[in-house]
């Protein structure tokens, strides 16, 4: 491990003076602790309030004789047992004020061993958090003290306590759900300290979906593993939330590979959803932010507290069954709606982007009507064979544009090759019809949030992203919307 | 099943399509195994062997890790 000097450049075993309070605002009135932010990769320890390791249902107890409270240097065994306790307690708060009432599975104490011997791991096992250590370039790396991992690893404990019934499920959607409910219960829980808050946002600017301290997490044991196995973590990280990994079926993909491809493997392919959460919250921090130009610390706050609610109220209505990321997601659109309907847009936008919910799903599901066939005219065939295009007609319900038409041109030249894409040797892809190509087309287009909406559609049923390259807008044309192109995206933009 | 033995409660059994690619993604990346002579199991391990499903030849799982 990368040897760490606290505030005052102290190290070794003995209690450091403490900190200035410059770095943390709150007061402390009986005593606190030095912990880490997120990560001990990430450099400063900060001074926090007393936690307390037994406290109402979701109590913890480590097994071993207490460590007296202080201000301990980095690098000692007793600052890794408060950086622990303080990082559990925050997490554990965090989900109680969202389930009052919730209670560990095994019972109202959970037990945490925080170094349980040689391995780059750490586990929750419906007994026990547990944590080890290991060696890595830059010395001993202990897992249990990361807040990350730690808050990673007690999110198993509190979704396992939340929906029990997850844990035996032979499905591998449901085990990758629950590895991105550790992933984003230690991103909420690291939301819970005004300074990681303000250091998120002035890292990112206010875009918190863009790759920071927060979207990366178990920067140091990702280190560690990296050394042994480079393709097995991220470049600079474990796992990383700001990612593009789109939606496939498990089913269809490799049991592991490494980090730079999606598989079946639960961690690999948790990184979809909590890639869509981050997303989603972003678009939340956006919306509370009312346009400002940049979002203030108790926006934050009140994104990461509403998108707890949130993602609690979609487990809690998901059924349990093969798409369950579509399940929970849905849960979750329908809930933040509930809450706030400003939270809708960048819900549903996140989550149709990532191909979790398709377009159709996010959108409202009233009564179908035949937008398409009152809007498409007179059918009349007279174009020259040499125009590249034809107009057609797409339902706009698809889209969440209601009952109206949605005129596309569709490529229409006479094909000359029989040329197609290939899925595997021997079984070429089928070649799609023009208006199929149209309609792929324009679902991408939507999906990725590149047209502009405009006045077409209510602002509580746009799923566009709030912040995002348009390249394409619709206008109204006789009855209808026409999709027309506004740019040429150079592909680079990143929303 | 071949186990005469009732299986643990809440044990996965590779019985369907779906279960047989999480079972055979688990077997794959060798995250089952037999518990010890003390009932423990291997560091990495995820999921405790119970037995064998004949018809897909996979083995019956029960979860004892999430990492």
């Amino acid at each position: 491990m990368r040897r760490q000097t606290n505030l005052h450049g102290a190290t070794g075993s003995a209690l450091s003076p403490r900190a200035p309070e410059s770095l943390n605002a709150l007061v402390m009135h009986d005593g606190g602790v030095n912990a880490w932010l997120d990560d001990p990769e990430n450099g400063t320890p900060i001074q926090r309030p007393a936690p307390a390791l037994a406290d109402g249902n979701l109590s913890y107890q480590i097994p071993g004789k207490p460590v007296p409270l202080g201000f301990y240097s980095t690098g000692t065994a007793n600052f890794r047992y408060w950086t622990a306790v303080e990082a559990l307690r925050r997490g554990a708060d965090f989900w109680q004020a969202r389930i009052p009432g919730l209670m560990w599975h095994m019972g109202p104490k959970l037990t945490v061993v925080l170094d349980d011997g040689v391995d780059l791991n750490a586990y929750y096992d419906r007994t026990a958090l547990k944590f080890f250590h290991g060696s890595s370039a830059e010395g001993v790396v202990y897992s249990g003290e990361s807040p990350d991992i730690l808050c990673h690893e007690m999110g198993h404990a509190i979704l396992d306590a939340l929906k029990p019934e997850l844990w035996n499920v032979g499905s591998q959607e449901v085990a990758a759900f629950h590895e991105s409910f550790g992933d984003m219960s230690a991103i909420l829980s690291a939301l819970q300290l005004p300074v990681m808050r303000a250091a998120v946002i002035a890292e990112t600017d206010g875009h918190l979906n863009r790759s920071s301290r927060l979207s990366r997490l178990a920067e140091q044991l990702g280190q560690a593993i990296r050394e042994s196995y480079p393709d097995a973590v991220e470049p600079d990280c474990l796992r990383n939330a700001s990612n593009r990994f789109m939606y496939q079926s498990p089913v269809l993909l490799p049991s592991s590979g490494p980090a730079s491809l999606l598989t079946s493997e639960p961690h690999s392919f948790s990184r979809v959803f909590t890639g869509a959460f981050l997303d989603a919250i972003a678009g939340m921090l956006l919306a509370l932010s009312g346009n400002r130009s940049a979002p203030t610390d108790d926006d934050l706050l009140q994104a990461s507290e509403h998108m707890g609610d949130i993602l609690v109220a979609g487990v809690h209505s998901a059924s349990v069954v093969a798409n369950f990321y579509s399940q929970v997601a849905g849960g979750m659109v329908q809930a933040a709606g509930q809450l706030n309907p400003a939270f809708l847009r960048p819900l549903k936008a996140a989550f149709v982007k990532r191909g979790i919910l398709s377009l159709h799903s996010a959108t409202s599901v009233e009564t179908l009507a035949n937008a398409a066939r009152s809007m498409v005219g007179d059918g009349g065939g007279s174009e020259s064979d040499a125009r590249a295009s034809t107009d057609i007609a797409i339902d706009g319900k698809l889209y969440g544009l209601g009952d109206v038409a949605v005129i596309v041109e569709a490529p229409s030249q006479p094909r000359r090759f029989a040329a197609s894409s290939v899925v595997s040797e021997f079984a070429p892809a089928p070649v799609p019809s023009s208006e199929s190509a149209a309609r792929g087309f324009v679902e991408q287009l939507f999906r990725q949030g590149r047209v502009d909406l405009g006045g077409a559609v209510d602002e509580v049923d746009r799923i566009d992203p709030l912040a995002s390259l348009k390249t394409h807008r619709l206008v109204k044309a006789e009855g209808a919307l026409r999709l027309e192109r506004i740019l040429c995206d150079c592909g680079l933009h990143h929303d | 099943m071949d186990g005469q033995a009732p299986l643990p409660a809440g044990s996965i059994v590779p019985d369907t399509a779906e279960s047989q690619a999480y079972v055979r993604g688990v077997v794959e990346r060798g995250e089952a195994a037999w518990p010890d002579k003390e009932g423990r199991l291997p560091r990495g391990v995820t999921h405790e062997i119970v037995g064998q499903h004949e018809a897909s030849g996979l083995p019956v799982l029960v979860r004892k890790r999430m990492y």
